[in-house]
């Protein structure tokens, strides 16, 4: 028996959609004890065949579809699928992650992961099924929005057990933020994957299998499940997102005075009240959902049943209220929930449609874009009407959608607004406004794939311990909210820890929400450990596990350094630096430009990189084992 | 006496016990019998029909079983009287017509092995009851779920009256 | 793609009307038309059906996943093709022993008259799909992956109990 076919699947398969070829080849054991599962199989795979040249559109741009290596066991809330590829936004190394029953299904199938090359003359599909796979045809299927493509694509394999990834028309029609749906419900948003998917024409992957993912040691795996059981239930927040989902974040936001409102030109939602999660919970709530194996349950069932066009979705996500509701001032409970659910069934990103239609909206009050631009819709903040109208025009790149279907940064490029495009690298800033500490601004505008709030964990410092902060970050100062002091290292450090999240496959609100470091640390490092030696049977201590995501962090900053991103690519977007929040709990709150530099300087010091380029220095490559990932 | 099996029992006035489809059951189910991670050799599935119906579905233990009436080996059997009906491994031979008899689709058969799956309770200690996290699977007879819907129909009525 | 079918049967679908063991006979004859059998010809048959407390049911060859029959022979003629799910027989070795007919609990395998080596249903591999299915004209005889259909019955049981449409 391969050792790798315990815990793991054992094989990847490969496609090439250009001259149609599958081939699968076994794991083999130094790649899996090196990079675990995952980003880490998909950044490594993507450093080491998308070189620099490669334009994200062209048949040479390469498309990873990774499982989790905990994924497929009853290991709790471990569920979490990983897509990636160079991403169109950025043209940096870009991956999404997504929830739901895709990832466990692809080890069932028998494989840990899928590499699809090249690009395919015709529409196709990819369907795999217990260690075999095949291209089918998809004409019939362009075209179609995803939950239509899912449920053909469903009946045609007449097996309801068959679990889809799918793009929609967003992602037919190169809407640069177009996503990637499984199972009409998970969405691997960010980045533009299914725009990349969409030029290759492969319209959707059907996975179906029946083969066991064995496990080395049942008894010790046993005891970890209960174990770690015993750890989510105990946290607060579990209720919290069991109860609203991620929408019980809204009254955070609204307490500190901190989202990202009229693109980012306000810290508080007038009537914010009206977009919390209580009355989402209220008025369309029809129940939680869970993932494979989670607890937590932090899923919507919503629903909107009278009137013209009823529908069931999946959602919202606080982000979806972020973006869909306070970025462009709507707080229509009902319009968010519809914006929400057609992103989804077109098959794109809510975070950058939302955020492309809020930077459109500011510039049309500040009279950069008039009627005649805008297919003469009144383009002004709070218009939930022109809202929906656009995101249609997006998803068919019609009129004006055409150009907010390019994101951000090419409008801002295009319309000579470049400032008021508010991405890091091409991404838009998700998550909250982060003026009123440089810690949370570092986290976001280092993050590989752009701006995100999901690469580093800065929030630490609020519940740290400060003999915890000096006995991991050297100064108990960490354990102060209000110092800078040693929060480059607790930045890097918390990247490399959660990057571990995405390469075991479980779900971030396992991983690192706790008020308690010691917690988090045990559960997310220690816990985790034991979980991928009892599965596996591979020997792998909390430090050597640390290291792998230290390894993937670094391997995917060095796609980026190839790509030309170097220390200036690094910042946040310049409305943080210039412009103090005008109001709110949060009122006057700005990022400090020296604080900043220092902050990143000490940052980029943590992580053994050259200060002024940001290159992982020959001696920190030595130690990671990436030597021959050298930037001349 | 009546037969114990596990059921499915929502909450109506509580939303979050009802089934969320996260489909532990199915993965604690065959890790408990076969140490692996497959809901596919699971004797309990979770039926999903959208619009947010979800409900697991397993072995009722019929009073009169046609699992147990057409086994041609004597396999599928039922140890005493009110015990749950089970599957003797070791002289099932796979024929598959306890799957195609069975009204509910409980019986399966096993992916690796080829032979007959069904709940068999865990012995006693059912790990699907243990583990799922919305508490909606029960070890109940039908007279144990009558009751219990007897006393919530009372509540209701009486609440109506108040 | 290996496609692991299976016979099925709905017996609250079965009229009796025994089409599916003349269509088996007429497969067994060689023949399409019905008028082409021959006064006096009795063609074998692979499946016979019974009515026992007021229920039909079909009996064959099961292809079991641990067949008796297997196990039984000595001269390896019958195995468990792994890729179409059908225990195969292979005539050339059989020697017409009937170890395979003692085995057999459900009377799937049987010696056809005038015939020293016995039969069994093959699911009709050489066609697309099965000749009692094809011929059953209420659908009681299902051809289906066997996972699918219990799922089918899952499904159907969620609905009535749900009300669900």
């Amino acid at each position: 028996m391969n050792r790798f076919q315990v815990g793991y699947a054992g094989r990847i398969l490969y496609v090439d959609l250009t001259d149609g070829t599958i081939d699968n080849r076994p794991l083999a054991r130094v790649f899996a004890e090196k990079y675990i599962g995952g980003r880490g199989f998909s950044s490594r795979i993507l450093l080491d065949e998308v070189p620099a040249d490669v334009d994200p559109y062209s048949p040479r741009n390469v498309v990873v579809i990774a499982s989790g290596a905990l994924n497929g066991l009853p290991m709790p809330s471990a569920s979490r699928l990983v897509t990636a590829t160079k991403s169109p936004m950025t043209g940096a190394l870009g991956d999404s992650n997504s929830g739901g029953y895709f990832a466990p299904e692809l080890k069932y199938a028998g494989f840990d992961a899928i590499v699809i090359r090249g690009a395919s003359k015709e529409p196709v599909y990819l369907f795999i099924k217990d260690g075999e796979a095949e291209l089918r045809p998809a004409q019939h299927l362009w075209g179609c929005k995803v939950h239509e493509t899912h449920r053909k694509i469903v009946a045609e394999t007449n097996d309801e057990d068959t679990h889809v990834l799918v793009i929609g028309p967003a992602g037919e029609n190169l809407v640069r933020y177009a996503c990637v749906v499984t199972d009409k419900e998970s969405v691997g948003g960010r980045c533009g994957i299914g725009a990349v998917l969409g030029s290759k024409r492969l319209k959707a992957i059907a996975v179906r299998g029946s083969r066991d993912v064995k496990i080395a040691d049942p008894p010790r795996f046993k005891k970890v499940i209960d174990d770690y059981l015993v750890s989510i239930a105990g946290e607060a927040w579990t209720e919290s997102l069991r109860r609203l989902g991620t929408p019980f974040l809204t009254e955070h936001r609204q307490t500190l005075g901190i989202w990202g409102a009229k693109n980012f030109q306000s810290g508080i939602v007038e009537g914010g009240e009206k977009i919390s999660g209580e009355v989402f919970r209220k008025k369309f709530l029809v129940k939680p959902l869970g993932c494979m194996a989670c607890f937590i349950r932090c899923r919507r069932y919503s629903a909107i049943t009278a009137g013209d066009s009823p529908f069931y979705t999946k959602g919202p996500e606080y982000e979806s209220i972020h973006a869909l509701g306070a970025k462009p001032n709507i707080t229509n409970p009902e319009t968010i929930l519809r914006a929400h659910y057609l992103c989804d069934e077109y098959g794109m990103d809510e975070q950058s449609a939302g955020s492309a239609i809020a930077m459109a909206m500011e510039l049309f009050e500040r009279g950069l874009l008039d009627r005649n631009q805008t297919d003469g819709q009144e383009l002004v903040f709070g218009n939930g009407e022109a809202l929906l109208y656009f995101i249609d025009k997006i998803a068919s790149r019609q009129g004006f959608g055409d150009l907010l279907a390019e994101g951000t940064k090419v409008m801002g490029e295009k319309l000579n607004a470049d400032y008021y495009a508010i991405h890091v690298k091409g991404l838009e800033v998700d998550a909250a406004d982060p003026r009123k500490q440089e810690t949370r601004a570092l986290t976001y505008s280092v993050a590989t794939r752009g701006a995100c709030h999901l690469r580093g964990n800065p929030y630490i410092d609020e519940f740290i311990k400060p003999e915890e902060a000096k006995a991991y970050f050297g100064t108990a100062a960490v354990s102060d909210i209000d110092s800078l002091e040693g929060k480059g290292k607790m930045v890097a450090w918390s990247e490399d820890w959660v990057t571990l999240s995405d390469l075991m496959g479980i779900c971030k609100f396992a991983w690192y929400r706790s008020r308690d470091f010691s917690m988090l640390v045990k559960r997310g490092l220690d816990m985790v450990a034991e979980a991928y030696q009892a599965a596996t049977g591979i020997p792998m201590t909390s430090q050597a596990m640390y290291r792998c995501g230290e390894r993937v962090y670094n391997v995917e900053k060095i796609f980026n350094l190839r790509q030309g991103f170097g220390r200036a690519a690094d910042y946040p977007p310049e409305r943080f630096f210039k412009e103090p929040l005008p109001s709110g709990p949060a009122k006057g709150a700005v990022l400090n430009r020296k604080n900043y530099d220092r902050l990143l300087n000490d940052y980029y010091e943590a992580r053994g990189w050259d200060p002024e380029t940001g290159v992982p220095t020959p001696g920190k490559l030595k130690e990671l084992g990436l030597e021959s990932d050298e930037i001349e | 006496m009546t037969k114990e099996r596990i059921w499915y029992v929502e909450d109506s006035e509580n939303m979050d016990q009802i089934c969320s489809r996260c489909r532990m059951c199915e993965l604690i189910c065959t890790f408990h019998h076969h140490g692996v991670g497959n809901p596919y050799r699971s004797r309990i599935r979770v039926v999903a029909l959208g619009k947010g119906v979800d409900i697991p579905v397993t072995c009722l233990n019929c009073e009169d079983a046609p699992c147990v009436n057409i086994c041609p080996t004597g396999a599928m059997h039922r140890p005493q009287p009110d015990s749950m009906v089970i599957v003797n491994q070791d002289v099932c031979i796979g024929c598959g017509m306890c799957v195609n008899v069975c009204p509910i689709g409980a019986v399966i058969l096993d992916p690796q092995e080829g032979t007959a799956l069904k709940c068999d309770l865990c012995g006693g200690d059912p790990q699907c009851v243990k583990y799922c996290p919305a508490k909606v699977l029960k070890l109940t007879g039908s007279a144990q779920f009558s009751k219990h819907r007897m006393r919530g129909f009372a509540r209701l009525l009486q609440s109506a009256n108040d | 793609m290996r496609s692991n079918k299976q016979i099925f049967f709905h017996p609250e679908r079965c009229l009796l009307c025994l089409s599916c063991v003349l269509a088996c006979q007429m497969k067994h004859a060689g023949v399409t038309d019905v008028g082409r059998i021959e006064t006096g010809q009795k063609p074998g048959w692979s499946l016979k059906v019974s009515f026992s407390g007021g229920t039909p049911w079909i009996w064959k060859c099961q292809q079991c996943q641990a067949a008796p029959c297997t196990e039984a022979c000595f001269t390896g003629g019958l195995r468990l093709d792994q890729k179409s799910g059908i225990v195969v027989q292979d005539r050339e070795s059989c020697v017409g022993c009937g170890s395979c007919v003692l085995a057999c609990p459900i009377e799937g395998i049987g010696f056809q008259p005038g015939e020293h080596r016995p039969e069994k249903c093959d699911a009709c591999r050489d066609e697309e799909v099965p000749a009692c299915v094809r011929a059953c004209q209420s659908r009681a005889l299902d051809y289906a992956e066997g996972e699918q259909f219990a799922a089918q019955k899952r499904k159907h049981f969620v609905k009535k109990l749900t009300g669900a449409k």
